[in-house]
């Protein structure tokens, strides 16, 4: 199957004092579409950083991300933008929902940035939320919502325009296990349904459990280790 | 206080230094504005008392005329009656071409007697100058050191003096340099000669300008009896409080323009505070939850202010002394543009002006901060969390706000109906009814963007209706900011169509008076406003210069009135005034000229608003040379060149009760067929050598424009320094907005948006913010100006002005309110496109 995302020779560092911080060392890594990939590691092994980077919002020190075979390096920053528009959702550990905007206005703002019209955008953002659960939300502040609930909001706003790649950076992590079972339902069924990639950091093993492939980041490197049993993970959790 | 409780104020405000460098930008602006003015009026006001304290001297009274003065043989016959303590004194006003044609006053003293009245610059001090030269040499004069070291002038040098139409060659005999810490240090616009030669130099010979006196309350009943007519016995302090009096007005006006810097200063501090505490909820909450006190939240928020405020009005202080060096002399400008000569050697920063100074900062930054600090104080830390009480909270101040900005307006329209002639009050009033329109920005902002917000989905504008929605959203801490933003342009508005609509009256006006095609007048004056003496035989000789019909004589001068001083202007009776000249009349152009001819008057209408007169009126008495007289008013005429208020007469009734024939200016008129150029050229020629100045009808125009827009220098000064203030508040709140938004921004960017998109989505929400000010400024200003042209300006200086609103004013404030909310978004937009998506979704 050709990959969806590809890392050649990725790298990233930071500035620490007067040295730099290796956070991912040289990574050549495909992730296939269509599949539900959970990455793991330690705290600061730069899960949320390979995340920026497949998404474009951060840059590598070296190396490239190539996203459906098209090199992010080479686009500008417009470009880049207009290509999340359409092919990428993101979804965050703090939702990060738009506080001035309503539930439903937050969802419709893909929508819109995409071009669909008014009265369209509104009509598809209240479907979206319907099928999260919210209708009854839809004009509601987000900060009148439950975590759980600004996460289904979050969900529906990434989701809003079919992307390709969904990108979630610890969904869950905010969340009770109940909530956090109901939203990764919903992720990986519309993830199974619309035959997107979701590439899922996570900490925890019950999570990482559901995925096709588990990718754990250690010392600066991906390391595939496989699928990971469900039985018993829930008590890890 | 906790140490770490302090810490944690100092580093926010270190962590934020963009908004924390903007809130004492404003401060510092605000305060500089107030220090400069006030360092102008009080170097000003110094100027004038330390000038007319070593001019007084140990005077306890003063004899005065009318036009022709005192007779000098009523001097003699003082002296001869037993009368020592007197000093004759002959006063001219000159101009001095070589030194860049500065006003001088000329003082012609009798050496001997003026030591008794003035000791400092008496006979002793000039010993050593030469006492006989003094006396002897027609052209000898003492010229104070100042002087001396302004023009590059030393002994033995010789400058020029133009007096009316006479030019004087003098000769320096001296330099005068006054004991120190004595008010003879203001006399650097004094050049002395001795009385004779100044009555010569000045065509008064017999005449004495008045005679300086030491009498006790006893005598005073005694010299006054022996006054002859037209003569005026009256306390020496007098007449400098009358002339000083006439700039009061625009002094006062000027003060309360920089206390409107500094109330957008105010609103400023109280917008910058409330949005450090608005952005720090979550932070004071926390603080809350460990066990601070809300007593101790709300001493952090004062103290803070306090700090801002204190640093900044430290740092205002040299800014606004040095802006009052630029403003001292353009009131002095004004001042001896309009009212009197004076020369202002020093303009320091008094202890009271900075003190002053700092305390209104640190008490307007007190009472700003008072708001937020209890609002800060009273958050329950579980609502602080929660964007939306934030919204609610706001709501209800909107509301409240504009309650308390009713009770404002209806106060400060009251106090305008009521102050009747005190300028302080209706000042007072002008500022009620502005906070008041202030305090409603919030309602009527978010009523006028709802609007739109509603109106704008049939017009399938979801970005500019996203945009709508944002700056609603963001009135909460915007609006403060939005209703400084409001004055200061509404002021731009108000001041500007003021000034626009005065030089529109004043161009109508000058229109309407200066039909002559050439004029001759001394240098000191102009055709509209004349001053100085020309010889009468002038009419005559201009008259036989070819081409020309008629030569029009006119004569100002100052007479006393029952009423107090007053301006007499001296006309041709020939030319029948224009009907759109008269306020108010009893008849007919033609009737009310007929009148005149008859020894009727015309007042202007600053004497009546100044005398609290209405038309009809009883007969106007006049002290003339012949003793009081009375003359019946048949009209009230529109004058702009005198304050004091005007009397008009014809020349012939002014010599019948006048012994003076001078005259301030002619107006020459061309023959049919004549040549301008040939007539100008005839002119010139007659008048070569005399120093008067020829000048033809364009050219008096706009001198007397140039004079008019010169006098409102520091006024639009002021203007731009207050919007200056006002945009730097609003670039404030806009950046603390959006870089309170950053992670917002960050995100839209994950969701598709571009930087062009963003940068674009930025000046969108933030042109709506500058249109939004512009818009409620208009009809504010619109008022304002209806105020300033109705009421204060009528009540400071009497003129009526017809109030006629222009676009141009209102595109100005447009222009600069964009400019600041686009200015506002340049450095968030810089940093969209600059750092990285990732690093600013990370950032708090």
């Amino acid at each position: 199957m050709t990959p969806f995302v590809e890392l050649r020779h990725v790298a990233k560092s930071y500035p620490q004092g007067g040295s730099t911080r290796a956070v991912l060392r040289p990574t050549d890594f495909s992730f296939e579409g269509g599949k539900f990939y959970a990455i793991r590691g330690r705290s600061g092994s730069g899960k949320s950083t390979l995340l920026n980077l497949i998404a474009g919002i951060d840059e590598p020190t070296s190396g490239e991300v190539r996203l459906d075979g098209v090199s992010l390096r080479r686009m500008s920053a417009s470009e880049r933008a207009v290509f999340r528009r359409h092919q990428v959702g993101f979804i965050f550990q703090f939702f990060h929902l738009i506080p001035t905007l309503t539930v439903v206005e937050n969802v419709r703002l893909p929508l819109e940035l995409a071009g669909v019209s008014g009265p369209q955008a509104d009509a598809e953002a209240r479907e979206r939320l319907r099928r999260v659960g919210l209708e009854g939300r839809a004009d509601a502040n987000p900060d009148r919502l439950s975590g759980g609930e600004q996460q289904r909001v979050a969900i529906a706003r990434a989701l809003a325009n079919r992307p390709r790649l969904l990108l979630a950076d610890e969904p869950t992590g905010n969340l009770d296990q109940a909530t956090g079972d109901a939203v990764l339902d919903m992720l990986e069924g519309r993830v199974r349904e619309e035959r997107a990639t979701l590439i899922l950091v996570t900490h925890s093993r019950a999570v990482a459990a559901r995925s096709d492939h588990v990718i754990v980041i250690q010392d600066g490197r991906l390391a595939p280790v496989g699928r990971i049993r469900r039985g018993g993970a829930a008590a890890e959790r | 206080m906790s140490r770490t409780l302090l810490l944690f104020a100092w580093r926010d405000l270190v962590r934020r230094p963009w908004q924390s460098g903007l809130m004492l930008l404003g401060v510092v602006l605000g305060v500089a504005v107030m220090v400069s003015i006030d360092v102008a009026n009080v170097s000003a006001r110094r100027g004038f008392s330390l000038s007319t304290e070593a001019v007084v001297g140990r005077a306890t009274h003063r004899i005065e005329g009318g036009p022709s003065g005192v007779p000098e043989a009523f001097y003699v016959q003082l002296r001869t009656l037993g009368w020592q303590d007197t000093a004759p004194i002959v006063e001219g006003i000159a101009i001095a071409p070589d030194l860049q044609d500065r006003p001088l006053r000329l003082l012609g003293i009798d050496l001997f007697s003026d030591a008794v009245i003035r000791p400092t610059f008496g006979l002793d001090a000039w010993t050593q100058a030469g006492a006989e030269r003094f006396f002897l040499e027609p052209d000898a004069v003492i010229i104070p050191a100042g002087l001396a070291r302004e023009g590059g002038l030393l002994p033995g040098d010789r400058f020029r003096l133009f007096l009316g139409n006479r030019v004087a060659d003098l000769s320096i005999l001296g330099v005068w340099t006054p004991p120190e810490n004595d008010p003879s240090e203001a006399l650097d616009d004094v050049v002395w000669m001795d009385i004779a030669a100044a009555q010569e130099l000045t065509g008064t010979t017999g005449r004495l300008t008045r005679i300086d006196l030491i009498a006790a309350r006893d005598d005073v009943p005694g010299i006054a009896a022996l006054l002859p007519p037209g003569v005026s016995l009256v306390p020496a302090s007098q007449q400098a409080e009358t002339v000083r009096q006439l700039s009061d007005a625009f002094q006062l006006n000027l003060t309360a323009l920089s206390l409107l810097a500094l109330m957008v200063g105010m609103f400023l501090i109280y917008n910058s505070t409330m949005f450090h505490v608005v952005q720090r909820r979550q932070i004071l909450a926390t603080l809350g939850v460990l066990g601070a006190e809300s007593g101790q939240i709300a001493r952090l928020i004062l103290g803070e202010a306090a700090a801002v405020a204190t640093v900044g009005a430290v740092l205002g202080l040299p800014f606004g002394w040095a802006l009052g060096q630029t403003a001292v002399r353009l009131v002095t400008q004004t001042i001896n543009d309009f009212y009197f000569t004076l020369s202002v050697r020093q303009a320091p920063l008094e202890p009271a002006t900075a003190a002053k100074a700092v305390a209104i900062a640190l008490g307007a930054a007190l009472l700003a901060a008072a708001g937020p600090a209890l609002e800060a104080a009273r958050i329950p830390p579980v609502a602080a969390f929660q964007r939306s009480d934030l919204e609610e909270r706001a709501s209800r101040g909107v509301g409240r706000a504009a309650g308390a900005g009713l009770a404002s307006l209806a106060a400060g329209a009251l106090l305008l109906a009521a102050a009747q002639r005190s300028l302080a009050l209706s000042l007072g009033g002008m500022f009620g009814v502005l906070v008041g329109l202030a305090l409603m920005v919030p309602l009527s902002s978010r009523i006028l963007l709802l609007g739109l917000v509603r109106l704008l989905p049939r017009l399938r504008a979801s970005r500019l209706r996203w945009g709508l929605r944002s700056v609603v959203r963001s009135l909460s801490r915007t609006s403060v900011a939005l209703a400084a933003l409001m004055v200061a342009l509404a002021v731009t508005i108000g001041l500007g169509t003021m000034i626009a609509s005065f030089r529109q009256a004043v161009d109508d006006w000058l229109d309407l008076t200066l039909r002559a095609d050439v004029y001759v007048s001394s240098p000191l004056g102009s055709g509209s406003q004349p001053r100085g003496d020309i010889s009468p035989e002038w009419e005559s000789r201009l008259g036989s210069v070819p081409g020309v019909a008629r030569v029009e004589p006119f004569r100002a001068a100052q007479v006393a009135t029952e009423f107090g001083p007053a301006r007499i202007s001296a006309v041709d009776s020939y030319r029948i005034r224009d009907a759109r000249l008269y306020r108010s009349s009893s008849g007919t152009a033609e009737e009310v000229w007929n009148e005149l001819r008859q020894g009727s008057v015309l007042v202007s209408e600053s004497f009546l608003q100044k005398h609290g007169l209405r038309f009809p009126m009883p007969p106007l008495t006049l002290t003339t040379d012949r003793g009081p007289r009375s003359f019946s008013v048949a009209a009230v005429f529109y004058d702009y060149s005198s304050e004091v208020g005007t009397v008009m007469m014809t020349q012939e009734v002014y010599h019948q009760f006048w012994s003076d024939r001078w005259l301030s200016s002619l107006g020459v008129f061309l023959a049919p067929q004549a040549s301008f150029e040939d007539v100008a050229r005839g002119v010139r020629n007659v008048l070569a050598g005399t120093g008067l100045h020829v000048t033809t009808l364009g050219d008096v125009r706009q001198r007397a424009l140039a004079i008019f827009d010169r006098s409102f220098e520091v006024t639009s000064a002021l203007r731009l320094l207050s919007v200056l203030v006002a945009g730097v508040g609003m670039m404030s709140a806009l950046l603390a907005l959006q870089l309170e938004r950053a992670r917002e921004v960050a995100t839209l960017q994950v969701l598709g948006m571009t930087p062009r998109e963003l940068g674009a989505q930025i000046l969108l929400e933030n042109g709506i913010m500058g249109v939004l000010a512009a818009l409620l400024s208009v009809p504010t200003g619109l008022l304002l100006a209806w105020i300033l042209t109705k009421v204060i300006n009528l009540r400071s200086f009497g003129w009526a002005i017809p109030w006629s609103p222009g676009l141009e004013p209102i595109a100005i404030a447009l222009g600069l309110s964009l400019l600041a909310a686009w200015a506002a978004g340049l450095y968030p937009w810089w940093r969209v496109s600059r750092a990285p998506i990732a690093e600013r979704l990370r950032a708090d």
